[in-house]
Formats: structure tokens, sequence, C-alpha cells
């Protein structure tokens, strides 16, 4: 996986907002915490294959008034997406231990 | 607000519909809380892109396939094979774009309302008679009695009968004429026109003595002044009388047709003018309310009957009504009905061939097909493939309609002849445009679903289970599309054909007079000659004299007016003829000439002798010439030599006595013979000879030397154009010609596109039966055998397409007959030749995939399995 895919993007999201959030609430977080922007219909394709591969599940949820009355699709964050997030995350700060120096420094360079 | 409701709609079109409601629900929480934000200008725009980019990243929702994805797709099948998709929306643009510009024509002459008021309650009126073509006209004293008598109608003009007849106009540096028509001072009023410039005619303006003025058409004015707002309040010099210019008539109103300026006669018309013609008028007239033209005709022919001066004044003929847009637009609806159904067929056959395109990927496009469907896609996703397929093609076809429709009007629109009305108005305006649009997407979307329905029905079994040996699906009704194809050509071929045997008839016209080395020109005679015959006399004859001294001029000679537009037209009667006898001769075309007019025209002398310079004596014996056709009428089998006529203009008291009898000719009326008599000039009565005919044996500059020449014989006499006779001939059957031009190129883009079908067809048809050939030509079949087996299910094809196409075109035709000449519509040449044409391009078409089916190799065909 690419590093900061939009899967682990999504599935960081889902772990702040408490676990469980629909598609309008990671879509804000996201661009809150990153600023980088969010199509829905993107969103859409990686919780579909988020869910395919069994991280996450999603359920139709109730309704609220800011969404014109309109139901959503919440989804959930599961262990095996939480496990695969923690394996990956572990991945990459052991991968990363002791290069952030230089990172900085090169990357300031080509600035 | 309509922003956020026009994004709810954009949404919802553009979403599948079993996700739809959490979509919309994401996008309008995120719109919510945007607009909280950043204000719902830039939440709006930020959601439309969520939206535009949720659909091209593929996914619209959760699992589908969105449609901006399926177009994407689309329009990588077509980059990737661009031939066949490319050649289907040139098709369709070619129908498309023929059907829009037929439409624009038709939409913005015919079904547009006339710049007037009320146009359905307005009526022309004029005279007829078994005796002559001619439109007659009423009186002076006519028209006053209409107007003050004639209760069906609540407002009546007159203008003159003889339409727009050039004017010289004269600047201080120039000279130029315009067509003018002399008009009542009611006129404008009557059709309650509104100026687009200044103020048109009124009552004022025709009080006798009042101070000359005109009203400039709109094009005039437009091409002529440069729509210089100025003219208004300039004066024009005509005829050495200035003319105020008041105003400029509203655009898209030139009537009568070709009418550049209109000026008021300023006379009193229930007294005989002093000086000049006598007003000939059509009427032109406003029905009171409830009254229809059969009462307005009653209503004439009583007030008219019931003042014996009036009824003198008149020809014996019957009143004729007609509704004023009939009039205005009649004769160019014929060609633009014709124009428009042969464009309708044009677009079947390529919206025919889209389909066919469509389906004549043959197998390789059955098989990717049919592995959808075995994978699971619905019916309905094939279809949609289909539908962003044609979308695509779509796309391309209107844009290529509209620029085509775009060129066809602003090429076609200058070549149209002039005395087709309203046509300069015609352009690719928005509704034309719509159309295209209109036309373009629901094409698109029908040939798509056609195509898609059509395949999604195929056996996906057998598809697969071949190299399509059996991929049959939609074959029988690919045959049946081409026939239709067939058919449509057919139909419109006839109508071509037709026009062009037309054209051929008017070709074949004799005009009866020397035309290739003939030059007409136009003379502006003053007003004042009407003082003194002599003078002008005089004048003419050294003119003559002086032309037929220079170099390359063979021969010139006056005569009362150009070919076609002669307006002294009398009825005679033999001298042993009583006045009831006299009623059934035809109208005479008459003719004031000098001696040797016969010769110098080239128009053949029959028996007796034609005019001699004695003849021209102030005390000469009163004689005449006569044609076969004025020979015929009055003296039937008889020789007309030594009889004696009475009736000349203006001198009824002479009898004259016929001393020759010359050739008929078709200069008064190019469609028909008219009778002719011609007259010594010395005779004139109240009407000037208009035209000089000049005969050249080369090139010369003949305006400067006529211009010259009445320099120094009279020189108030002054040349308005100078037209070369086979130009001025052609006018009366350029409406024909045009239509025929139009049709002629529908047909051949019709023939065309059906060719292709057929080709596209068989193509198929030769793949799908490849291991058939195969297994023939492995059993010993002859590569001719192959030929013909292929060839012979096209002639069937083409020969039931054509019967049936026979058959429409024989009930179509008659929709054309009134613009044919000297063919019916049913002719069965034609008929014949036609469908033999058809269905010979329809074997040739369909020989290039029979020959390469017989040449492939029947190894290759059968390996193939």
């Amino acid at each position: 996986m690419a590093p900061g895919g939009l899967e682990q993007v999504v599935l960081f999201a889902l772990l702040r907002l408490g676990g469980e959030a629909h598609s309008a609430a990671i879509i804000l977080e996201i661009e809150e915490r990153t600023g980088r922007k969010v199509s829905p219909g993107a969103l859409y394709t990686v919780l579909e294959r988020l869910a395919d591969k069994g991280y996450v599940e999603g359920w139709i949820g109730d309704s609220t008034p800011e969404r014109g009355g309109r139901r959503r699709k919440v989804y959930r964050l599961l262990t095996e997406g939480a496990r695969e997030l923690l394996e990956w995350y572990e991945g990459i700060q052991e991968l990363a231990s002791g290069t952030t120096d230089r990172l900085r420094a090169l990357a300031r360079q080509g600035g | 607000m309509w922003g956020v409701r026009l994004l709810r709609l954009l949404a919802w079109v553009m979403l599948p519909r079993r996700d739809r409601e959490f979509v919309l629900g994401d996008l309008e929480e995120l719109y919510v809380l945007r607009a909280r934000h950043s204000g719902p200008w830039r939440a709006g725009l930020r959601t439309l892109r969520d939206l535009i980019g949720s659909s091209i990243s593929g996914r619209a929702g959760f699992g589908h396939r969105a449609l901006a994805s399926e177009l994407a797709l689309a329009v990588r099948r077509f980059l990737h094979r661009p031939g066949r998709r490319l050649a289907t929306a040139l098709t369709l643009a070619i129908g498309i774009g023929a059907t829009t510009a037929a439409f624009a024509a038709v939409d913005r002459v015919l079904l547009r309302d006339l710049p007037v008021d009320e146009q359905e309650e307005l009526i022309v009126a004029w005279r007829a008679s078994e005796r002559t073509s001619i439109q007659l006209p009423f009186s002076g004293l006519a028209f006053d009695a209409v107007r003050r008598g004639a209760e069906s109608l609540s407002g009546v003009a007159g203008y003159s009968a003889w339409g727009a007849l050039p004017l010289l106009v004269e600047t201080t540096d120039d000279a130029y004429p315009l067509n003018g028509v002399y008009v009542t001072g009611d006129f404008f009023g009557v059709i309650g026109a509104r100026p687009s410039l200044g103020r048109l005619l009124e009552r004022a303006d025709d009080a006798p003595g009042a101070a000359p003025t005109a009203v400039l058409s709109h094009a005039a004015w437009r091409t002529r002044y440069g729509a210089d707002p100025r003219i208004v309040g300039s004066t024009l010099v005509i005829d050495g009388q200035a003319f105020t210019v008041v105003g400029v008539a509203p655009q898209g109103f030139e009537y009568p047709i070709g009418t550049e300026i209109w000026y008021p006669m300023r006379e009193a018309y229930a007294d005989p003018p002093e000086s000049g013609p006598a007003p000939e008028l059509h009427l032109l007239g406003r029905m009171a309310p409830g009254v229809d033209p059969t009462t307005v005709v009653t209503d004439l022919t009583a007030t008219l009957e019931s003042d014996p001066r009036v009824r003198a004044s008149i020809w014996e003929a019957r009143n004729v009504v007609t509704g004023f847009e009939e009039k205005v637009v009649g004769p160019v609806r014929p060609v633009l009905r014709a124009a428009f159904i042969a464009a309708l067929l044009l677009l079947l056959a390529a919206a025919a061939n889209a389909t066919l395109f469509l389906l004549a990927g043959g197998p390789s496009a059955a098989r990717e097909i049919a592995v959808m469907r075995a994978l699971g896609a619905e019916p309905r996703r094939v279809i949609g493939r289909h539908v962003a397929d044609s979308a695509v093609v779509g796309a391309l076809a209107g844009v290529g309609a509209v620029a085509l429709a775009y060129l066809g009007v602003s090429t076609l629109v200058p070549l149209a002849p002039a005395d087709l009305p309203r046509f300069d108005l015609v352009q690719l305006d928005a509704r034309a445009v719509g159309v295209a649009i209109v036309l373009t997407v629901a094409l698109t979307v029908a040939t798509g679903v056609i195509a898609g329905l059509v395949l999604s029905r195929l056996n996906v079994l057998d598809a697969l289970s071949s190299a399509g040996r059996t991929v049959g699906g939609g074959s029988a009704f690919r045959t049946a599309v081409t026939g239709l194809q067939v058919s449509l050509a057919v139909v419109s071929a006839v109508g071509a054909g037709l026009l062009l045997r037309t054209v051929a008839a008017l070709d074949s016209l004799e005009p009866g007079f020397s035309v290739e080395d003939m030059t007409v020109v136009r003379l502006q005679t003053p007003y004042t000659w009407f003082d003194v015959p002599e003078d002008y006399l005089l004048a003419l004859e050294q003119v003559v004299r002086d032309l037929e001294g220079r170099p390359g001029v063979i021969a010139a000679r006056p005569s009362l007016g150009p070919p076609l537009q002669q307006r002294l037209e009398v009825t005679l009667r033999a001298e042993d003829q009583s006045d009831a006898d006299m009623r059934t001769n035809p109208t005479v075309a008459v003719d004031a000439v000098l001696p040797g007019h016969f010769e110098a025209l080239g128009i053949p002398l029959r028996s007796g002798r034609g005019l001699r310079e004695m003849d021209n004596r102030a005390d000469a014996d009163p004689v005449v010439v006569v044609d076969e056709a004025l020979a015929r009428a009055l003296w039937p089998g008889e020789d007309p030599i030594g009889e004696r006529i009475v009736g000349y203009p203006g001198r009824s008291e002479l009898v004259f006595t016929v001393v020759g009898v010359v050739a008929a000719t078709r200069y008064r009326d190019f469609l028909e013979v008219h009778p002719r008599a011609y007259y010594p000039l010395r005779l004139l009565g109240n009407s000037p000879p208009s035209a000089l005919l000049v005969r050249t044996s080369k090139e010369i500059p003949v305006r400067d030397l006529v211009t010259e020449a009445f320099a120094a014989a009279d020189p108030r006499v002054r040349v308005m154009s100078v037209e070369r006779m086979t130009d001025v001939l052609r006018e009366p059957t350029s409406g024909r010609r045009f239509a025929a031009s139009v049709l002629m190129s529908f047909a051949l883009a019709t023939l065309l596109v059906a060719a292709l079908g057929v080709y596209s067809v068989f193509t198929v048809f030769v793949q799908e039966r490849r291991r058939e050939m195969g297994v023939r030509q492995a059993l010993g079949a002859q590569r001719s055998s192959i030929v013909t087996l292929v060839l012979r299910r096209i002639a069937n094809v083409a020969v039931v397409g054509a019967t049936l196409g026979l058959v429409v075109a024989l009930g179509a035709s008659r929709a054309i007959a009134s613009l044919l000449y000297g063919v019916a519509p049913t002719d069965p040449t034609t008929l014949t030749v036609v469908m033999l044409a058809v269905v010979f391009l329809a074997l040739c078409a369909g020989l290039v995939p029979a020959l390469r089916a017989a040449i492939t190799d029947p190894m290759v065909s059968l390996r193939r399995e």
C-alpha cells in the first residue's frame, strides 16, 4: 500500500470518529485534519473496497434533518481492519525510524 | 434557493437509484456545513465539483458505475476504433444537418407570421380569365368603387398589378435601379405593418399633388444604403423627381415580391389620369369580421357590376380573391415542402444507418456482449453501454449537424433565386439549433436503445460457442432496416428524378427568338415623353442606326417591354367578329416595332411580309403582323393574310390589315406560348418602348454604347440595366432549378447512406456465414456461385425495398406536382429508371463483401472454428 493511501486515511478518520461514522463525517474529518479534499465518489469506492476486504462494515442508519431527512449509510471499523491498520502503521514507523531528519532536510532542499 | 434545487435535480439525474438517497444525503449534509463556513456560492460550487468528481472517478454511488464513467469508457472505445463510429456520426450529422437546414427555411419562411396585423384577415384580389394566364388588373375607377362600396372589406388598398419594376435612381455620381411599386396611400395602413425606421406611407402621401414620398424595403436599406438611419428624410431622384424617403418597411416584408421601394401614385382614382398610364391595380383588402373570401368575391362582383362606368373600365373577367399569406408564400411552399420531405427521408436513412453501424460490429461485438451477458450483466447494462456509445457518437453528430446546417444555410440561401419570397430571412437561429439538439438526442437514444435491445436478446450460448457461425443476432432486423433504406432512397430519388426531368423539359423549350447573342437593355423613359412621341420615335431610330453602325453589333431593336415583363395586354377582335364572339379571344401581348424587327431578333417569318419603312409613315395604311398563336386563335385553319383586326390600345378607331405571320415565341411568358401582335412603332399608344434588344457578334460594352447613343439622340432617356437574354429567361425557371438542385443533393446523400447501409449489413452477413461458405467451397462450390449467393440475397432485399419505395413515391410525388413541368408525377420512365438505378447501386454496394467472401480461402474460413 502506498504511504498515505486513501484507505489508511479513511481508516484513521473512522478511528478518530469513535470507530463509527457516515461518509459526510469522514470527509469533513479528513479535510479538517489533513487539509486534503476527498470527493464523495472516491470515498464510496474506498469504503466499498474496505467492506469487501472485511475491514469495515456498513449498514443503513437513521435520517437527520441536515440531510434533508434522508437516511445515511454508516460504517464501523472492524477488528480485522484495526489489525491491518495497526500492522501497516507499525511497519511504516519501523521503516521511517531514524530517517525523519534526513527526510525533512531533503524535502526542504526541494522547496 | 434555486441553486440547491438545481444541484439536487442534477444529482438525482446522475446517480443510480439504489444509492441515490445516501449520496444525496451526504452531499446535502456537506453542502449545509460548508455553506455555514464559506457561503452558499462556494459551497455550491464545491458540491457540484464533488458530484461531477464522484461520477468521473467511476462510482457515483456504492458499487454502481456512473453514467459519466460509462461515457468515459465509450470515449475510450471510440478512440480505440474510430472508423465505424465516426462513419455513424458523420451519417447522422448529414441527416440531422439537412433536416435542421430545411427546418430553418420552413420555419422562417412558412411558419413565422408575416410582419403584418392579423394576416389571416388580409386578402389579395385580381381578375382572371380563361383567355389568359395573366392576373389582370382593376382600374383606378374600380379601386375607388370598391373602396367606397365593398362592405365585406374593412379596408382596401391598391398596388401596381405588374409588380415591382425597375426604376432608375440617380445621384450626382451614380445611377442604379431599384425595383419599385406604386401603391395607394393606405397600402401599409390596411396591411397593419410597423416601420423599422421612420414612418410608412399614409393616405395624405397619396393626395393628388402631394410632395413625392417613398418607403424603402428593409433589404434595400441594408444592402444599398448600408443600414444608414440617415436615409430617412433624404431624397432620391427618380425620373427627375425628388422623392423623400419617409421610412423603412419591416424586415421580411417585400410585397409584391422583390419590391425595394414603394411610392404613392398621387392620383385621383375616380378620374382618368391627365397624363401617363392609367393605374392598373391589384387590390389588397382586410376582410370585415366574419367574412370569408367567397363573400368578398360576391361583394366585389356586385360592387363593380352596379356601375356601368366602372364596368367599362375593367377587363371582361371574374374576380379572384386569395389569402394574403398564400399569395406571399404560396410560390415557395412546394419547394420548401419538397426539400423538407427529402431532408426527412435522408434523416431516416441516416438514423437507420446509425442503428446498423452500432449493430454491425459483427461477430466480435456480438461476442463481447455475449461475454457481458454470460458474466451476468443485466440487459439494462447492455443497453446502457449502447446508449453511452451512441451518446459519444451523438455528441459528434450534433456538433457536425449544426456545422453542416450552418454551412448549408449560408451557401444555399444566397443561391436561392430572388423570386422565392422571404428567403433572405432564413438563418440558423436558436430554434433551428434547438431542433438539431432535440433530433440528435432523440436519435442517439433511439438508435442506442434499438441496437442494445436487439443485441441483448442474443442467444448467449450461440454467440459464445462458435466464432460466429450462428451469431445471427438481429440479422433479420438488419435486413429489414436496409430494405427500408432502399425504400427511402427510392422515394427521394423519384422526387429528384422528376425535378431533373422538369429542368430538362424547361431546357428544351424553344424561346422562338435568338437568345445566346442577345442583350436586354432596360430604358427609363421620361413621363414627359407622352407629350412628344414623335421626338422619341426619331430618337429611337437614331439610336438604332448609331448602334448598328458599331462593330460587333449585328442588330438593335426596341420593344415595348423586356421579355417576360411586358405589360401591354389587350383583347383584339377580328373585324367580322361580334362583341360576344370577342369574349372568347385570347388576350394578346402587343408590341410596337421598327422595320426589320423579326430579322433582328431571329423570329422566322411564316407567311406574308414583315413590317417595312413605309408602314411607319404617319399616313400609312394601318397594318399588323400576328404570330401563329394569334392566327390560330382568330382564324383557325385559314390564311390570315389580308384579314382585318380592330383594337389597338388607344386607337380603337383603326382597322388593321394583317400583312404577315411570324412564328410564335415565349417572349411574353416563357412557360406558355402567349399570342402576340406586332404593330408599327409609329402607332405608339400610351406606352413607350422600355427595352432595347441588342444582338452582338462579340463581347462589346453594350451599356456604354447604348448610353452614348442615347446621350446623342435624346439625353432624357436613361439606361436602367443591362442583362444577358439568357439570364432574363432563366428567371421563370429558377425556382424549379433551385428545387431540383436541393432535392438532387438530398437524394444523392440518401442514396449514399443507403449504399453504406447495404455495404455494412452484407459485410456482417458474409462474416456470419463464413463457415457455411467455407463448407460450400470445400465441397466444390465455384467462387462465382458464392458471389451469386450474396448478390441474390441483396437483390431480394433491394427489390422488395425499392418496390415499397415506389408505392410510397407514387403517393408522395403528388406533393411536388405543382413544381413539375412536362412530366407527370407518376411518370413511368422516371419511376423505372430510378428503381433500376437504386437496385443496381445496392448490388454494387454489396459486391465488395460478396467478392471478399468469394476470395477467402475456404481453409481459412473453416480454421476459424
